[in-house]
């Protein structure tokens, strides 16, 4: 059974019609990255998967480990080990870094029936990931992305992703906006988390993180449909030629 | 305008006279001030319609109900209260009232904690019961001055510091919808410093009337933190007037947790008399079901370079309604004053209500005052982000809420007392809709 099957995936957001049949299948322990323009409809997926409601399923199906995502809360998708790293992660103004994490940790062991971490194992636990990913524990302290840069959010995300040591983690463009250092701390975070189990999905529009995490397979989206599916070598190509001569050969395949 | 308007309509107010203590043996200032209360009274009456202080403000939970005079001091009412409560050891009250009577089994001798039936006639130099509530104003707190007979005084000397906190508890309800009178009155002595927290509570769902009055003196230097939390049962009504007078480099912290009551209605008014005096007044409102809160606040900047700091925080679930008005007036010879007053509102629910305004008169010209109101829901954003780490909805909403509520909680500097809140608003916190999966 694969990790994640979507089949048909349509969704709209209000009249537009943003997903228009995408099919994906990953398997335990493989990293798959999502290219594509801005606007072609990357974030929507990764929405849609995560359950977000601004968006209305229209059609198609998503197994998570074989059950039926679609189904789920989000807070289901989160529990049976879906995690989203988000392009632009929320500020929670009020809620401690340390006790979000908490209360997220021991909702995903709840699930999986076991006890919630004390104090003191639950700090053992978080200063571990802190050091692998080496990033500082002052992030224990703050609000939630409150006054964060562009690069703290996204490596917050990707420490709340070690904590919660998901089976698929989906990463929403967390390249963008990133300097070259914290690229290449964000780019080896994701590293140090692939461990041949858990599956990854790379969303971006650059192929700079890639450099960092190679992909098993990478995939072009483009105005809501994978329209090609390659490995690195695709990448290597979209990044030296752009994007214009696959745009020119869908259209002429669609002319047909 | 009409007076007569709610006296027929009031099925207890034909009998409210018989409500007046019996003032044989009572010493003589006492009798006076009760005698001018009960005439202020009569001539006030109830809020009348169209009244602008209470506009918003229907009073039928008092108007409609024949309340009747408690007689006996059942420790069954203290037990109901402080189980909702569950205080913390630390919090322990020194002085407990039960139907504004003291319950003596709950009150141990502390320093400085006296019963008002045993405060000193008339000494000299010491404030007097009414100082700051003028009876001539008529209202509630001149029902509360005609028919107060017991209360809690703390009346601190020069120069000491009470570490820990003092606290007061005011147990009300049992059988009967009683009508009860609560009085304290506070002073802080010359450069000394106190924390100092009354409660209001009663069982879940008893009905009564509590109607409670608070003088609170700070003489020059003094420094007070005070906490009031009302926690007052679902079905009661509450009206509470608090009066502070300020002295020159007097500090106040004032913080106003309002949690209990179906009517639950808070006057809380800080003259700050002479200079350098610097008052915060915050608090909380958490309503739901049909509550409705409503605070009134009066800053008196009567003298140069005082300073005042307001946050209110309300929540409002289920139809709750809640009323905020902040008046700060600045004196013509209040210079340098700064002022600042912040009233913001979580509604959770499309059925809750806010009516919020501030009231700002300002006769001098060299000052520095701001005001703001937010009402808003709870972010969708937020509450997705958690959801999407695997925190179940409920769960989210309360984190939300508590980090609404928490930075005015941050604000309280007793330690003992802010834990104790941080504790007791989770349990307490208004639910909002579900928005199903
Ligand atoms: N919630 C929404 N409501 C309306 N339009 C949306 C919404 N989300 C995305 N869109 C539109 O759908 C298209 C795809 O957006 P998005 O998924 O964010 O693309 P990408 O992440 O690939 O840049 C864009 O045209 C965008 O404006
Ligand atoms: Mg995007």
């Amino acid at each position: 059974m694969s990790l994640l099957d979507i089949r048909g995936l349509k969704a709209s957001a209000g009249a537009k019609e943003i997903l228009k049949g995408v099919n994906l299948t990953i398997n335990a322990g493989e990293v798959h990255a999502v290219m594509g323009l801005n606007g072609s409809g990357k974030s929507t997926l990764a929405n849609v998967l995560s359950g977000k409601d601004d968006y209305e399923v229209t059609g198609g199906e998503v197994l998570f480990e074989g059950k039926d995502l679609l189904e789920m809360s989000p807070e289901e998708r989160s529990r049976a080990g879906l995690f989203m790293a988000f392009q632009y992660p929320v500020e929670l103004p009020g809620v401690n870094n340390t006790y979000f994490l908490k209360a997220a940790l021991n909702a995903v062991r709840k699930e999986n029936g076991q006890e919630p971490l004390d104090a003191m194992d639950f700090m053992k636990l978080v200063r571990e990931k802190l050091k692998i990913l080496e990033i500082g524990e002052d992030l224990l302290k703050r609000e939630v992305n409150v006054g964060f840069s562009g690069g703290e959010k996204k490596r917050n995300e990707i420490f709340q992703m070690a904590v919660l040591d998901p089976r698929l983690a989906i990463l929403d463009e967390t390249d963008s906006g990133l300097d070259i250092d914290a690229l290449r701390a964000v780019g080896s975070g994701v590293t140090k988390l692939r461990d041949g189990k858990r599956g990854i999905v790379v969303i971006t529009h650059y192929q700079r993180l890639l450099n960092y995490i190679e992909p098993d397979y990478v995939h072009v989206l483009m105005d809501g449909r994978i329209v090609m599916s390659g490995t690195q070598e695709l990448a290597l190509k979209l990044e030296a030629e752009g994007y214009s001569w696959l745009e020119q050969q869908v259209r002429a395949a669609a002319a047909v | 305008m009409s007076k007569e308007l709610h006296t027929a309509d009031c099925p207890f107010h034909a009998d409210l006279e018989a409500f007046l203590p019996d003032q044989l043996g009572e010493p003589g200032w006492l009798s006076q001030l009760r005698t001018r209360a009960w005439n202020a009274w009569q001539a006030s009456g109830y809020p009348v319609k169209g009244d602008e202080e209470w506009l918003f403000t229907p009073i039928s939970a008092i108007t409609e109900t024949t309340f009747t005079r408690p007689t006996t001091v059942d420790a069954e009412v203290f037990h109901a209260g402080t189980k909702r409560l569950a205080l913390p050891a630390a919090l322990k009250p020194s002085v407990v009232f039960v139907n504004g009577f003291a319950l003596e089994s709950e009150t141990s001798a502390a320093q400085f904690v006296q019963r008002l039936k045993d405060y000193n006639l008339n000494p000299t130099g010491l404030p007097r019961l009414g100082d700051l509530v003028s009876e001539s104003s008529g209202g509630f707190a001149a029902l509360n001055t005609a028919f107060v007979e017991d209360g809690a005084g703390i009346v601190l000397p020069e120069g000491v510091t009470v570490a820990e906190p003092i606290v007061i508890l005011y147990a009300n309800g049992g059988t009967g919808a009683p009508f009860v009178n609560l009085r304290s009155l506070l002073s802080v002595g010359r450069n000394s410093s106190a924390t100092i927290i009354e409660i209001y509570t009663g069982g879940a769902n008893e009905k009564y009337f509590s109607n409670a009055v608070t003088e609170v003196h700070l003489n020059e230097g003094a420094q007070l933190t005070h906490v009031r939390i009302n926690l007052e049962s679902n079905q009661a009504a509450h009206i509470g007037n608090t009066v502070i007078q300020m002295k020159r480099d007097s500090v106040l912290s004032s913080h106003n947790i309002v949690l209990g009551g179906k009517l639950s209605r808070h006057d809380v008014t800080a003259r700050l008399v002479d200079s350098g005096a610097s008052c915060t007044i915050n608090g909380i409102y958490l309503g739901h079901g049909d509550q409705l809160l409503d605070n009134h606040t009066a800053i008196d900047h009567a003298a140069p370079h005082c300073e005042s700091h307001e946050l209110y925080k309300g929540i409002l679930g289920d139809t709750a309604r809640g009323v905020f008005n902040g008046k700060i007036f600045v004196r013509l010879d209040a210079q340098k004053t700064d002022a600042k007053q912040t009233n913001q509102v979580l509604l959770l629910s499309p059925d809750a209500r806010i009516n919020t305004k501030p009231q700002l008169e300002i006769l001098a010209d060299d000052v520095k005052c701001t005001h703001g109101a937010t009402v808003g829901q709870l972010s969708r954003e937020a509450l997705f982000y958690l959801r999407s780490r695997g925190i179940g909805v409920n769960e989210a909403r309360a984190i939300l809420v508590q980090a609404f509520a928490g930075d005015v909680l941050a604000r309280i500097p007793a330690p003992a007392v802010r834990a104790y809140l941080e504790d007791l608003l989770p349990s307490v916190l208004p639910h909002s809709p579900q928005d199903g999966k």
